[in-house]
């Protein structure tokens, strides 16, 4: 069975007049420690569907079955819970907290954790040992983004869940921070699911999934993904 | 593991200084302010109240003519209680004032002396002890503090020469009452004294015989007066003739200063709704504003497993603990050196033993755990109902209504800076709204703060305008003054017998003895008139005028106590009652009690007699005076009619020439001077707990804008950020934020005051609803201005700060951080 199976999902905004369908029926599956990019231009539905997958909304109709929980048929509690245990989360804006240094901001979520990632040695691997002191303000974007992947990661989280991760960034810090995320892939097994609308990084995945108007348009399994340091746009 | 969220709790407390030193101010400062003036009441009325058990006070006193006799004392006795001979001179009193006092510094008064006490109506010494030799002489305490006396100092009684061995507070004497039927206490030229019991003898002349009786039965005020109607009864029939007698509930002396306190407190606790309806707004205010600010981090925790719980308990954490350290600090404060002046408001007027703080439980739940509750309460109800909120509605700051709502449409013809300025204040219009609450609840409080003094000084001026005579006599007994000389002789003839000792009846000429006894006898003892001893022209007895006056009770609008009403029977078409009509049997109201208690005209209303238990059911049918007067007219003939008087009866009279009458039958002449004591005692009385109120008022106010505004201007800082990185100039950016925060400062702070008004209005009815008398909301226009004035300068002080604050921090940076 998927590590992810998406069913029929739908989801609209709005009523009346105004309704707005932005998933139409999307159907997909996701392998375990699979790296995926969901690409499609501004209002396909890319935010929607990564939200659904998160828990962070409802879906109107269909399922998604997240390591064999519906996630649809869950309370909010237990949506909350299944959050805590499974899921890491990186947003375009990283969301750090202003006044908590960089290694509190990843502590935040290893708290969450029973089984977290050694502390000194992710902030190693993210490059952040000799920021780990700075608050966000003092430091980079870039490294903010890492400090927000760090964050994610720390709880060990089984999916990680990446809104335009590098939508404001810089092209060498976001191959930087895709690299980053191509190694939590690979060593930790993390299944990965990137919003862009960047199609460059569709060469990086193992699976391309591409949204427009909210139906799936392609789904692809790439067989030779490329090295995310080596990509160009 | 302790939450790693915890390490923001001290950053996030220096990052926002202002608004939690606002917050631990406006807590603690209201919590030592209300605590200090709250415990110190409390801990004087609990004294007060533990005063008769601890220092044996009497239960009543009656003075007589000359001294009873055994067989008279054993027949009171008899009723049931012990009486105690409570014998006093009332003597010319001398002293030098301190140096440098000035010229017109008093050096004279009376003193009341009596014998060292040691079982009953104790005396407690402040400093030095009692008189132990015929020398010494101990006086009052509020008196000598007055005069500038301490122990050592020399004082004359009646031209002797006395060393003050102690300065004392007399139980039955915590209110300087020189006479029960005086309006006020007088402690500057009146004061008590103990002497040794040789000294007290060697004074001259017949002492005043007072007894003091005590009784251990549990009784009502009905049973009190029937006693003390038993009492004076028993007396009459063993010959003895009573001066006056009294309860110790009636008697000023030893109930004032009891009453007092416990009125006090009522304005106090009202000052304490008030602040606590002030602080649920800012934790309100407050606890939005955070969670707005913090939307983002909220929904990014959220997102990645955080349960509701634990963030609420964050970000409950800090307004908790600022709330309890500010509560302990003001009730450090409060029981520690804001206690002692809220003391000396008491101390200063009232004879009472040493102050001992005793703590309170009501006192502590009011002013400590009432407010912390309500922070954290209303906190915690805030953080519940914004955390209902989605993950990903924080994330996207879709936090309240308005964010979630679609802007308005705008002309597009419209001017760019129109729009744009229309656009911010639609924006922020919920903060507007905010922010005039805020600034109407603020003014609340200060107006409430600077209105009081005018409230009582109306109050008196309406007292003063309600005296229709100069002198308004009220009598014991109907005393006629117009009547012959023959008359007046008997009458006078009649009380010397009555009033002189036997012993030196005995001792007087038999021929003039004879003469008294004859000119006595002309007296008809049982005419319920008496005649006038003293002499009076006849120009005087033609402008006086005669009335009847006694007191009922009927309730008031609001609570369930009962007002005082002077129920007056005058003459029809009266000269001093002008345009008042009480023809026939109309009866017509003062405005005051009309107002306070709710009468409707031409609905029958039920006045009560407390003391003799009887209900008249009376129709008001018209209104006169000012809103302070609390009588009830009608004529005298409806009146002696009404309370089964005989037709001729009456015990007053109203009059602007003084009357010369017989000093055994007047109870009081009321005067314009007596007045004006009066409203001298309010102002003197309530004048310092006014003050205090106002500073507390004003502190509160300029700490309420000091926080609202920030949050306002915090709201927009990163807008205005925004704007100066596309180029405006600072001169730009304020016209186009500033400007409306601004305008809707002025536009708020003038535009509540009209609602602060009619609040206030009700308020102060509630505050005073508990004193005598009506009290009507006079708020001078110069104090709403001073309140607006005070707003906006205080408004316009925060903002210079905060806008130069935003302008410091460097765009980049304000950018770059977008939580």
């Amino acid at each position: 069975m998927a590590f992810l199976e998406v069913r029929g999902v739908r989801k609209s905004y709005g009523e009346g007049d105004a309704r707005t369908e932005v998933l139409k029926g999307l159907t997909t599956h996701l392998d375990a420690g699979a790296f995926a990019v969901l690409l499609g231009p501004s209002g396909s539905g890319k935010s929607t569907f990564l939200n659904l997958i998160g828990g962070l909304e409802r879906a109107d109709g269909g399922s998604v079955v997240v390591d064999g929980d519906d996630i649809t048929a869950l309370s909010s509690r237990e949506v909350g819970e299944y959050r805590r245990r499974q899921l890491g989360f990186v947003f375009q804006f990283y969301n750090l907290v202003p006044d908590l240094t960089v290694r509190e901001n990843i502590e935040v979520c290893a708290h969450l954790s029973k089984s977290p990632l050694p502390l000194d040695d992710l902030l190693r691997s993210l490059g952040l040992w000799d920021q780990r002191r700075k608050f966000p303000r003092q430091i980079s974007g870039g490294q903010q983004q890492r400090c927000a992947i760090g964050r994610a990661l720390v709880k060990n989280p089984r999916l990680l869940l990446c809104d335009e991760p590098t939508g404001a960034l810089d092209y060498q810090t976001s191959l930087e921070i895709l690299d980053l995320m191509e190694r939590v892939n690979r060593d930790f097994g993390t299944t990965i699911i990137v919003v862009t609308h960047n199609d460059a990084i569709a060469r990086m995945a193992t699976r391309v999934l591409r949204l427009h108007d909210g139906l799936l348009v392609e789904d692809a399994v790439n067989e030779a993904p490329q090295a995310a340091v080596t990509l160009e746009w | 593991m302790a939450s790693p969220l915890i390490h923001r709790l001290p950053r996030e407390l220096v990052h926002n200084l202002g608004r939690y030193a606002g917050i631990f101010l406006l807590i603690a400062v209201s919590i030592g302010f209300v605590s200090g003036f709250l415990v110190a009441a409390s801990s004087i009325e609990r004294m007060i109240g533990a005063m008769p058990a601890t220092y044996h006070v009497e239960d009543g006193q009656f003075t007589t003519a000359f001294e009873a006799s055994s067989e008279a004392l054993a027949a009171v006795e008899g009723l049931g209680v012990d009486v105690e001979e409570n014998f006093s001179h009332d003597e010319e009193l001398r002293w030098t004032p301190p140096e440098g006092a000035g010229p017109h510094a008093v050096d004279a008064g009376t003193v009341r002396v009596f014998k060292n006490r040691s079982t009953f109506n104790q005396a407690v010494y402040a400093e030095g002890a009692a008189p132990a030799r015929v020398d010494e002489i101990a006086l009052d305490r509020v008196f000598c503090a007055h005069a500038g006396l301490s122990v050592g100092d020399t004082v004359e009684v009646a031209g002797t020469a006395f060393t003050l061995s102690g300065i004392c507070t007399l139980a039955d004497y915590s209110a300087l009452f020189e006479s029960n039927g005086d309006f006020v206490f007088n402690a500057l030229t009146f004061s008590i004294a103990q002497v040794t019991p040789e000294a007290f003898e060697a004074l001259s002349g017949a002492p005043t015989y007072t007894y003091a009786y005590f009784d251990d039965r549990e009784m009502t005020d009905a049973e009190a007066a029937d006693l003390l109607e038993d009492i004076a009864q028993t007396l009459a029939d063993h010959d003895t003739a009573v001066l006056s007698l009294t309860t110790a509930e009636a008697n000023n002396a030893i109930s004032y200063a009891g009453d007092d306190v416990q009125g006090d407190q009522l304005m106090w606790k009202v000052m304490l709704f008030l602040l606590m309806a002030i602080m649920a707004f800012v934790f309100v205010v407050l606890t939005g504003a955070n969670i707005e600010a913090e939307s983002a981090i909220i929904g990014t925790l959220l997102a990645s497993g955080y349960r509701k719980r634990e963030l609420v308990l964050h970000y409950l954490a800090l307004p908790a603990l600022v709330g309890v350290a500010a509560a302990v600090a003001g009730n450090a404060a409060g029981y520690g050196w804001l206690s002692a002046p809220m003391r000396d408001l008491y101390y200063n007027s009232y004879s009472l033993p040493p102050y001992e703080p005793v703590f309170n439980p009501e006192v502590f739940l009011l002013t400590t755990v009432a407010p912390v509750v309500l922070l954290v309460g209303i906190t915690l109800v805030g953080l519940l109902r914004k955390l209902r909120c989605t993950p990903l509605e924080f994330l996207r700051h879709e936090t309240t209504r308005r964010s979630r709502r679609r802007g308005v449409a705008l002309p597009e013809r419209w001017p760019f800076a129109v729009r744009f300025r229309l656009r911010v204040f639609l924006c922020s219009f919920s903060n507007y709204v905010t922010l005039f609450l805020g600034l109407a609840f603020a003014s609340l409080l200060l107006v409430f703060g600077l209105c009081l003094m005018p409230v009582i000084e109306h109050y008196a001026e309406n007292l003063q305008s309600d005296l229709v005579a100069e002198h308004q006599y009220v009598l014991k007994a109907p005393v006629e003054i117009d009547v012959d000389g023959e008359a007046r002789a008997a009458q006078a003839a009649a009380e010397t017998l009555a009033t002189t000792d036997p012993a030196e009846l005995e001792a007087m000429d038999p021929t003039v003895l004879a003469e008294l006894m004859a000119d006595a006898a002309r007296v008809d003892g049982d005419a319920e008139v008496v005649a006038n001893s003293e002499l009076n022209s006849a120009a005087v007895i033609d402008q006086a005028e005669k009335f009847a006056a006694t007191t009922l009770e009927t309730p008031r609008a609001l609570g369930d106590a009962n007002e005082e009403v002077t129920v007056y029977g005058i003459a029809e078409g009266s000269r001093y009652w002008k345009k008042l009509d009480v023809s026939g049997d109309r009866m017509v109201a003062g405005r005051g009690l009309v107002e306070k208690c709710g009468i409707a005209l031409g609905e029958p209303r039920i006045f009560e007699d407390i003391l003799d238990d009887v209900d008249y059911e009376l129709v008001v049918d018209g209104v006169y005076g000012s809103a302070s007067n609390m009588s009830l007219y009608m004529s005298l003939a409806t009146f002696n009619r009404l309370f089964g008087h005989d037709a001729a009866y009456f015990n007053g009279y109203v009059s602007d020439e003084a009357l010369a009458l017989d000093d055994l039958y007047v109870v009081s002449d009321l005067t314009p001077g007596s007045m004006e004591k009066i409203v001298d005692q309010m102002r003197n009385s309530m004048g310092s707990m006014t003050s205090l109120l106002t500073i507390l008022a004003a502190i509160v106010y300029v700490v309420l804008i000091y926080l609202l505004t920030k949050t306002v201007i915090d709201r927009n800082a990163r807008s205005i950020s925004y704007l100066k990185v596309f180029g405006y100039r600072p001169g730009e950016v304020n016209r186009l934020y500033l400007r409306s925060i601004t305008t809707t400062v002025v536009v708020s702070v003038i535009a509540c005051l009209p609602v602060v008004v009619a609040f206030i209005a009700l308020l102060v009815k509630v505050v005073f609803m508990e004193y005598a008398g009506n009290f009507e909301v006079v708020i001078p226009p110069v104090q709403l201005a001073l309140t607006a004035v005070v707003g906006i300068v205080c408004y316009g002080a925060v903002a210079l700060v905060h806008m130069a604050r935003i302008r410091r921090v460097p765009l980049a940076l304000a950018l770059k951080v977008q939580e």
